[in-house]
This record gives C-alpha cells, sequence and structure tokens, in this order.
C-alpha cells in the first residue's frame, strides 16, 4: 500500500491494520494523524484513502479540508456536507484541525459518539443528516495536538508521525535523483540539513537537481554541495538564521533570559520559544536551566558556521 | 446653615463638567469656498436646526425615524468559502 513512501514505518503498520479491517468492516475509525508539518501525514493518508474500496470498486475519494476556513456549523453542512458528502462513499480529512469552530467541534463530539452502530443522526436547524460511516470515513491531522479539544481528542485514535532518521532521508533524495551520483557521505550530509523533514528533503532534491542542470553534470561531489551550500546558505543542521542569531547572542552575552533575546532580536518572547528555541534545544545546541546557555555543541557549530562562512 | 452652604457647594462642584457648558458649542466656522475644495457641489453636508432656523428661517419638522436596511452590507458567509481540495484517485 505504502510502496512510494519511504519510513514511518508504525505509521504504515497500522494504517494497513485499519485498511485490512476496512475490508471486513466497512468501517475506519476515526483517526488522528499528529506531527509536525512536512512529515507525510497527508501523502500517507492518501494512500490509505485510495487503499479503501467503495461499493462500485473504485477507491474511495478523499476531500481535503482546510479547517481554519470552516468558520461555523452552516459553512460545513451547506458547502461541504450537502453537496459533497451526503449520500456518497467518500473520506472527509480535516487538516489543522486544532482550527476547527468551537460549534463544530461541539457537533463532532455528538456526531463521533458511535460506540454502538456506525449511524448517526445530527440535527441541525431544520435538517437531520444521516452519518453513515460505513460510507463516510472522518480523518483528522493537527500539528497542535494540545490545542484541539480534549473530549474530542478522546474520540479519536491518535497516529503520531516521527521525524525521518538520516537513511530515510537520504533514500528520499535519492529516489527523486535517480539519474545523479552521488559521492559517499554527501547524502547523509544533505539530510542532516534537512531537519528530519520529509517536505524538506524533497525540496533540497529539487534545488540539487536545479543545480545540476544547470552545470550539465550527473555527478554530485562534497564540492558540489559545498558550492550549493554557499549559494543558497544552507547552515549546518539546517539552522535558520533566526536560530544562528539566537545562539550567536548566547555566545556573546553569555547565559541570558528570554527576555534578553526577546529584546535583542525584536522578536516576541513566543515566537523564539516556538520558532527557536525548540529545535535548538532538540539538537542540544542551547539548554534551559534558570537561564537560557549555548552548549559545547552549539559552540561548534557556530564556530562551523562563521569559519566556512554559510 | 452651614449644612445648607456645603451642600450647595457640593452641587456646584457636581454640577461642573455636567453636559455642553453654556455658550459653548462643536461646530466651527469654515467658509464655503474653503468647504467647497473638498466637496463638490453636489455634497450634502449637516447642518444643524438652530443655525437653519435663525440663519435662513427654515424650520424642519420633526420626522418619525426610519430604519434603513443596508442591503450593501456584508452577511456573515456571502463572501467566505471553505477551502477543499478533492482527491478522486482516478487513472
Amino acid at each position: 500500500m505504502f510502496d512510494n513512501l519511504i519510513g514511518q514505518p508504525e505509521i504504515k503498520r497500522q494504517l494497513e491494520f485499519y485498511s485490512t479491517a476496512y475490508q471486513k468492516t466497512s468501517v475506519v475509525p476515526f483517526l488522528l494523524l499528529n506531527g509536525a508539518k512536512g512529515l507525510g501525514k497527508t501523502e500517507f493518508l492518501k494512500q490509505f484513502s485510495k487503499s479503501l474500496t467503495n461499493e462500485d470498486g473504485k477507491p474511495r475519494p478523499m476531500l481535503e479540508l482546510n479547517s481554519s476556513t470552516i468558520k461555523n456549523n452552516q459553512m460545513f453542512f451547506e458547502q461541504i456536507f450537502m453537496p459533497i458528502v451526503q449520500n456518497n462513499e467518500i473520506t472527509l480529512f480535516f487538516d489543522e484541525a486544532h482550527a476547527l469552530p468551537k460549534d463544530l467541534v461541539m457537533a463532532f463530539l455528538s456526531i463521533l459518539n458511535t460506540e454502538r452502530t456506525p449511524f448517526k443522526e445530527f440535527n441541525w436547524r431544520e435538517y437531520t443528516f444521516q452519518f453513515d460511516f460505513t460510507k463516510i470515513s472522518m480523518i483528522f491531522a493537527t500539528t497542535e495536538l494540545d490545542k484541539l479539544f480534549p473530549p474530542l481528542k478522546d474520540r479519536l485514535t491518535i497516529l503520531d508521525f516521527k521525524p525521518y532518521k538520516t537513511d530515510e532521508i537520504s533514500e528520499i533524495i535519492k529516489g527523486r535523483l535517480r539519474d545523479v551520483d552521488f559521492e559517499d557521505g554527501v547524502l547523509a550530509e544533505i539530510a542532516s540539513t534537512t531537519r528530519g523533514n520529509a517536505r524538506s528533503a524533497v525540496k533540497r532534491a529539487k534545488e540539487i537537481e536545479t543545480f545540476c542542470e544547470t552545470q550539465n553534470s550527473t555527478t554530485f561531489f562534497k564540492e558540489e554541495w559545498k558550492e550549493l551550500r554557499q549559494i543558497l546558505g544552507i547552515k549546518p543542521l539546517g539552522l535558520t538564521n533566526t536560530e544562528v542569531q539566537v545562539l550567536e547572542i548566547l555566545k556573546e552575552r553569555g547565559p541570558s533570559t528570554l527576555q534578553t533575546i526577546a529584546a535583542v532580536t525584536g522578536m516576541s518572547r513566543t515566537a523564539i520559544q516556538r520558532d527557536a528555541e525548540l529545535y535548538l534545544l532538540q539538537r542540544g545546541l542551547m539548554k534551559i536551566d534558570g537561564t537560557r546557555e549555548i552548549t559545547k555543541a552549539g559552540m561548534l557549530t557556530l564556530n562551523e558556521i562563521t569559519e566556512k562562512g554559510f | 446653615m452651614e449644612n445648607n452652604i456645603a451642600s450647595a457647594a457640593a452641587n456646584e462642584t457636581l454640577k461642573r463638567g455636567r453636559g455642553r457648558p453654556s455658550g459653548s458649542n462643536s461646530f466651527e466656522h469654515v467658509q464655503i469656498k474653503h468647504l467647497l475644495t473638498f466637496l463638490s457641489e453636489e455634497a450634502s453636508i449637516p447642518v444643524s436646526k438652530l443655525w437653519m432656523r435663525d440663519t435662513l428661517g427654515v424650520i424642519i419638522a420633526a420626522r418619525p425615524i426610519q430604519v434603513i436596511q443596508n442591503d450593501n452590507a456584508p452577511s456573515e458567509q456571502t463572501e467566505e468559502k471553505v477551502q477543499f481540495a478533492l482527491n478522486t484517485f482516478e487513472e
């Protein structure tokens, strides 16, 4: 089912299990795909929905909804449910489900309460809507699990996506560039700059493809990688300019408070925590022990950036 | 007696700042030629009923208040659309 997708072995096993179960029960549990952006939630779900066969023998279509654009029940029932979902066999995919409006979340609490039968009637204004979950699969995805209303979370089966490993990222890049010969070790170096993110890996592969085309070359050695890094400003570990700036502040000023970093960068405290510190902490480049402090690894990375002029 | 004076003084204090002081208003004198640099001759400008009465001798009878429905005001959902993509997987 997922032959063309790399990584996420646990997710593959789970989805394959639910797909096999569907052949017997005609029902898919209400799933919640949880994970950062670019980990392949939508791609995996597309393959999953494709594996569900409708009564006419065709793969089940998937309607991908941007949850933040649904402002209320009226928009959902009038623009989506009545014209597209009702009387059809379809997978409904609510992307960024933490942005669903409160009244629709409340409606879902009632609609998804299907412990006894896979059917549910929901009354809204003068209408009665039939939810037949042998025909409708409802799947949610979020990058911010903590923002999802806990009672809704309780009704969903959570599947956690994990960052990709270096060898998986290398495989993704190589898979996109079958005609390019890579020098030993280069793919691993490239992979280290994608932050374990499949979408970044695809983007990086595209950049390499463009580079090779402009050079009229089908080989990509360390020299070429160095040149491409210089051109695009690709930093070690795929650090962003903001993250480097935070490291520089910590190096120059020593242990600092979040307030100090906010004042120096001109960014809000939340933005620093979310957009810079999270990854620096994950990679062990800084630590928080009352105040913020750069680690040895952080110093080495910063020195590498300075020396190589990234 | 003293109580009355104190009470009167308190009232006096309280009265200050209530409403429009005598003789003051929120209008300003502007020459028509200056107004016309901003407005066309067709423009409708509000003037006070008192000014009309005292300057032009026109008295406007009170009218019942009309509630005007603004048909052009955007309703809650007219412009908003749910963003979606339909994948049919048909080869």
